[in-house]
């Protein structure tokens, strides 16, 4: 998904941008024909407004709002909440935070070891969607995005949400349309109004009950990605070993 | 001009074909020489084999010599033809059996496949005996306006659009799902070969038209289709003595 050709142009103009394709390319470490192939063929990635907004200061965050997918994308609190953060914590560190918590030498620390593991990893994007879930979030955001369903599972596996789709989630579950920005790379935690501890703070509030249910259920992803891992080695071998 | 596409193809196709068999039958890593053809993978030794011998019958000198001693005209034709369609049934039947296809198992293994190359090898006989080709001329280029050549090399071209439709649909799928990039690339070479040879076989009536100048135009289409199912042959292979699916494809956890 992308922004489109004229409205990048409009919001160039607006913001007294150059709208030389070689000058913005040059201004975001681009090859120099890529933004100008962008605005011809009338899709600009997202990557590109927010490079634009950044390398002339702007917040990116109110650069994204000029266009029409995103311009209610300031209208909630920018923060995360703590499903949220904590969603975007590793594996690791939650299980780090157990041993905290359950363990007389770690617990005499009282801490897990920072900084945490960075996002995005393994599921987190499958992790952010499930912490914003209120009913059937997936279905709804396959429907407005006029994708199909099963496009977006394998998105998720693969950890490849688009910023729409992000966003639509965000609209339809009435959590920060920004957070979902953050999620999939797109803005920085800074930009998108995440605390420098967000997600430790998240993680050590946490009550038990959720934090093993969390664990439990990135296990059971875990194991469910080793499976994959193992049939699809068992698969290549085998037919490798058959035809070969 | 057709004299030099033929002797540069088919010494292309002799050097591709005779090379990868005579590696496959003679190479360090499994010295196992001709008792490699009992074991599975043999059959595609084999398949080499006929598929090379198929072209070798078609070089002119050779092809007199052996038909100098045939009981029919030109039989050579016919039985270089029937070892090409044998390769070619050897595949499908490698194929089938190693992408467990049902549909391909039932259609390529056993009695049906048997039949199917039978009906082929004597229709292709019959043909030959029906035509009239009192000289020597490999693949019969000489006599391509008679109705009986005609038929003879359609038959070849529909026998191995049949086995490759029967293989299309497997051959697709994997080229799909399989996990592993170069087999993946190798799944669609093959599929690409097979694509080649069911369009020829397909637009037949179309080729005709353009007969006899063109016929060797027409045949690199086949050549390169059996180039494309080598070369994709050739990286299950590799994947399969380099140990490439265990290297690309770690069954550990993931590490972020």
């Amino acid at each position: 998904m992308a922004v489109s050709g004229s409205d990048f142009k409009q919001w160039l103009e607006a913001s007294g941008l150059s709208t030389s394709g070689s000058e913005l390319s040059r201004m975001i470490g681009v090859h120099r024909l890529t933004v100008g192939n962008q605005m011809r063929r009338g899709n600009v990635p997202e990557t590109t407004v927010v490079g634009i907004a950044r390398a002339y200061g702007i917040d990116p965050v109110t650069a994204m709002t000029y266009f029409p997918e995103y311009h209610d994308l300031d209208s909630r609190p920018r923060p995360p909440s703590s499903a949220e953060a904590v969603s975007q914590v590793h594996v690791a560190d939650l299980m780090a935070e157990i041993q905290v918590r359950t363990a007389k030498t770690y617990a005499r620390e009282g801490h897990i070891r920072e900084p945490l593991t960075g996002f995005p990893h393994t599921g987190s994007h499958r992790a952010w969607i499930d912490s914003i879930d209120k009913g059937d979030i997936r279905h709804d955001v396959a429907e407005q995005t006029g994708i199909a369903i099963t496009y977006l599972y394998a998105q998720l596996t693969e950890n490849k949400l688009t910023p729409v789709q992000a966003v639509t989630a965000a609209r339809l579950s009435g959590t920060s349309l920004v957070s979902g920005l953050v999620i999939v790379g797109l803005l920085s935690e800074d930009e998108g109004g995440w605390a420098n501890n967000a997600r430790l703070e998240a993680l050590k509030t946490m009550d038990n009950d959720p934090l093993m249910e969390l664990v439990q259920q990135r296990i059971t992803l875990l194991r469910r990605r080793l499976k994959q891992r193992k049939e699809a080695l068992e698969y290549a071998e085998k037919l490798a070993e058959a035809i070969g | 001009m057709t004299d030099s596409i033929h002797v540069i193809s088919i010494s292309f196709m002799l050097i591709v074909l005779g090379g990868a068999t005579f590696h496959r039958l003679t190479r360090k890593t499994t010295p196992e020489g001709a008792r490699l053809l009992l074991r599975p993978s043999g059959r595609l030794a084999l398949m080499g084999i006929f598929l090379t011998v198929a072209n070798v019958m078609t070089v002119q000198p050779i092809y007199e010599f052996i038909d100098s001693h045939m009981f029919v005209s030109n039989g050579t034709s016919a039985i270089a033809q029937i070892l090409a369609m044998t390769a070619v049934s050897l595949l499908g039947m490698h194929l089938a059996i190693s992408y467990k296809s049902d549909f391909a198992l039932r259609w390529m293994v056993g009695l049906r496949g048997a039949l199917a190359l039978l009906v082929a090898s004597l229709g292709a006989f019959s043909a030959l005996i029906a035509s009239d080709t009192p000289e020597h001329s490999p693949r019969l280029v000489g006599y391509l306006d008679q109705p009986a050549v005609q038929v003879m090399h359609w038959i070849a071209l529909t026998y191995i659009a049949y086995v490759m439709s029967i293989l299309f649909r497997p051959v697709f799928q994997d080229s799909h799902v399989n996990p592993l990039r170069l087999t993946r690339v190798g799944s669609r070479l093959i599929l690409l070969g097979f694509v080649l040879s069911i369009g020829r076989a397909l637009a037949f009536p179309w080729e005709l038209e353009a007969w006899p100048h063109a016929f060797y135009g027409f045949e690199v289409i086949s050549q390169a289709s059996a180039v494309c199912v080598v070369i994709g042959l050739w990286m299950f292979a590799y994947t399969r003595t380099h140990g490439v699916a265990r290297q690309k494809l770690p069954d550990k956890l993931p590490i972020d």
